[in-house]
């Protein structure tokens, strides 16, 4: 039970002499060791290219999952369940995951449990689960759940349909607040304490937390018309910058520092980035224009400010259609960089955050494509990773 | 403005009764940006089992007077009105989802064995048969996970989750004894003004 | 529950004072709902059920209830301070008339002679600032 590591020697003993009898020859096949140990490995250390991959599994969601991915070698390196439009949230500091899920007691049916679910970065092994007030039970969303920049806070929305987000509190192990955010939804963080949340009116609301107790919420005026041109539920943004990008159905971009004030700056149009013209809203919908469309809709790149939006050509309320391609922009001179061609269309696209990127997309059967950014070459996939891959995520995002 | 309270769980249980008092005490609250759900929850059952008052509407011929109503959108375009189990049923416009009709319910009614939730949003669709508009409400079917069959995507005037009176991703099972979704229905509410 | 038979009456009242509900037999022609009653469906109406009667402990039930909060200064201003009523995005004289719907309408026998309906300006003056 305990020799391993001198059963391995022995093992490897016999493999050198074998080889050294010079029977070895061409393909000779390991020896069979007369005894295996079974045993559970742990994850090697993390590098930019650990991929998390969140599963819906929209046929029975309530066996939904997330798998983490080896973006170098396209092989799964584990999984964690993630329940009923669970939301998987990476610790940034790297130490844990937390999967905001829905259970009921007997499988379909019992007493419904919403949880935070603690699994361990490094083995994969649920360390704690903390009881929920309640979730918003949306077809996943990215921003139903997020983390504070340092780690200490996961945010999780609620609704009831009343709006809130509840607070909890990392360390502890315990919910401090539930938070009304009344006519608003998601939780966009910003920095160690705070979050914001997008509301029916087409503003922002944003929760200073420092104090848990006295969250400070302050509603800025709205900045987008919510039923002519809303803003995706999916746009990217930068916990620890607050750095937000609201993509709008229609392609315009309005770049937004999230604070307790947040400031929003003007937006700007994806198409006229492409020396296109603007696309046309919903009053003319069957005109035909390149649209933003998907699940995760968009990614963005910290190093270069570079925003890789999927997009697909359509009429108006095609929002939710795969993209062909994925456009590359340059936030600082919203300038188009590059169109890349997708292998297959996609509901999501990801990238990494190192110097040797990799752009992430998937399919409608349930493949991962990993590309190369600038080529647009599939430089690995897998063929049928799961299901309903709606998003993905790398470190240091 | 800071929206304070603390952790409460759903569903206080007050009582019906409410008095002048009480109602400005709540809008007091509110206005100071706080909510109370127990103050503003409890309520009467009483009225759940009240009978529909709305009529039955009959989806009339077209008429030579509407003649000019054109389709106004491609979904609407494309819709046909005589197979409620396909997507392009012209009132699944905005249903994104799986088709109770296709799961052993029909167009307004859950399949066996699962619940009809009393919420749901309320949309509109174009009808090519009469070439009129008609109110449709989304009510999803509840307490069994997805049934599988006939999973469309209509997205007319769909918007997202943080404008709930006008999204569809929202699973409509409020009110029912489990969220768990199964299905969605298009029940029609009325001919649009 | 104390009153309720009340109420119902109220309610039965209130059939006839819903434009639609007076459309009589299932053949007739159906008649187009009026727009305050769309605006109220399509905003409201999937929370609050298309009759008002709503989910006890989720969703206030609306019909012969909601007059009493018509009836005061602040009950008014809470209603049109309500995240949803505020936010509906609807323009000044279409969320009076959905209010005045829901006040006379539905609000039925709950809502006292003599209580004045909303006006747009008054939507306007209330909610000048969060639009
Ligand atoms: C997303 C669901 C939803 C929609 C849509 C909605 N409401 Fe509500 N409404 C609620 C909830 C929940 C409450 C309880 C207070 C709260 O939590 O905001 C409420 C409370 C109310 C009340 C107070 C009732 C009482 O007795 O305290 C009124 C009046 C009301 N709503 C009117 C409306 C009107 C008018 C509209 C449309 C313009 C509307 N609501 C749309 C969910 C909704």
């Amino acid at each position: 039970m305990t020799d391993s590591p001198s059963r391995r020697r022995l093992v490897a003993l016999a493999a050198t002499l074998l080889v050294a009898s010079g029977q070895a020859g061409a393909a000779e096949p390991d020896p069979i060791p007369q005894t295996e140990q079974s045993d559970v490995l742990t994850l090697p250390p993390p590098g930019p290219h650990r991929l998390l991959v969140t599963d819906a599994v929209y046929n029975h969601a309530k066996d939904g999952r997330a798998y983490l991915v080896d973006g170098d070698s396209a092989r799964m390196l584990g999984m964690m369940p993630a329940a009923y439009n669970a939301n998987i949230v990476a610790d940034p500091k790297g130490g844990h995951y937390y999967v905001a899920e829905t259970i009921w007691t007997r499988g379909n049916r019992g007493t419904r449990q919403d949880l935070l679910s603690i699994y361990d970065a490094h083995t994969l092994a649920l360390s704690d689960e903390i009881s929920l007030p309640g979730r918003a039970l949306i077809t996943t969303k990215r921003q139903d759940a997020d983390i504070s920049a340092d780690g200490h806070w996961v945010y999780v929305y609620n609704m009831t349909p009343s709006n809130s987000v509840i607070m909890v509190d990392t360390i502890t192990k315990k919910v401090v607040a539930s938070v009304p955010v009344p006519g608003c939804g998601l939780a966009f963080a910003w920095g160690d304490h705070g979050f914001a949340s997008l509301c029916a009116n087409g503003a922002l609301a944003s929760v200073d937390v420092a104090d848990p107790a006295h969250p400070k919420l302050v509603r800025g005026k709205p900045f987008f018309a919510p039923e002519k041109d809303p803003v995706f539920e999916q746009s990217p943004t930068d916990r620890a910058t607050g750095r937000t990008f609201f993509i709008s159905y229609g392609g315009m971009v309005t770049p937004a520092t999230l604070g307790p004030t947040p400031t929003l700056e003007a937006p700007w149009s994806i198409n006229e980035a492409a020396k296109q013209a603007r696309a046309p809203g919903g009053d003319t919908p069957f005109a035909v224009a390149w649209r933003p469309g998907g699940w995760q809709i968009a990614a963005y790149r910290h190093s270069d400010a570079h925003l890789f939006v999927l997009m697909h050509e359509g009429q108006y309320w095609t929002h939710k259609a795969d993209g062909t391609e994925v456009w590359e922009l340059d936030t600082a001179t919203h300038a188009l960089v590059r169109r890349i061609r997708l292998p297959a269309p996609s509901d999501m696209v990801g990238i990494t955050q190192d110097a040797k990127p990799l752009l992430i997309s998937s399919s409608d059967s349930g493949a991962l494509f990993l590309l190369d950014p600038q080529s647009g070459a599939v430089l690995r996939q897998i063929r049928k990773l799961g299901d309903n891959l709606i998003f993905a995520s790398a470190p240091g995002e | 403005m800071p929206p304070t309270r603390p952790l409460q769980t759903r569903g206080g249980q007050a009582r019906a009764g409410r008095t002048i008092d009480r109602l400005s005490e709540r809008a007091t609250r509110l206005l100071a940006g706080r909510t109370s759900r127990r103050g503003l929850l409890a309520r009467l059952g009483a009225w759940s089992a009240m009978a529909p008052v709305l009529p039955i509407l009959p989806v009339r011929r077209a008429l030579a007077a509407d003649a000019a109503a054109r389709p106004p959108t491609p979904f609407a375009a494309a819709a046909q009105a005589g197979d409620d189990t396909k997507c392009n049923y012209w009132r699944y416009c905005a249903l994104d989802g799986y088709l109770c009709s296709a799961c052993g319910g029909g167009v307004h009614s859950c399949p066996p064995g699962t619940e009809a939730s009393p919420t749901s949003w309320i949309g509109t669709c174009f009808n090519p048969i009469d070439s009129r508009s008609y109110l449709v409400a989304y009510r999803d079917c509840c307490g069994q996970d997805a049934c599988g069959q006939m999973n469309c995507l209509g997205t007319d005037g769909d918007t997202p989750a943080y404008r709930p009176q006008s999204n569809n991703d929202i699973i409509w099972c409020y009110g029912a004894k489990s969220l768990m979704y199964n299905c969605s229905t298009a029940a029609i509410v009325g001919l649009a003004g | 529950m104390p009153g309720s038979a009340g109420l119902r009456r109220a309610a039965i009242l209130l059939a006839a004072t819903i434009p639609l509900c007076a459309a009589g037999a299932a053949d007739a022609e159906p008649q187009p709902i009026g727009a305050a009653q769309s605006a109220y469906l399509m905003r409201c109406g999937g929370c609050h059920g298309i009759e008002g009667v709503s989910v006890p402990g989720l969703i206030p039930t609306l019909r012969g209830r909601v007059g009493a909060l018509a009836g005061t200064a602040k009950g008014r201003d809470y209603m049109l301070h309500l995240p949803n009523v505020a936010m509906s995005r609807l323009d000044d004289a279409t969320l009076a008339s959905v209010l005045n719907f829901v006040v006379f309408g539905l609000g039925g026998a709950s809502t006292a002679p003599g209580t004045p309906p909303f006006t747009a300006h008054q939507v306007h003056a209330a909610l000048r600032d969060s639009r």
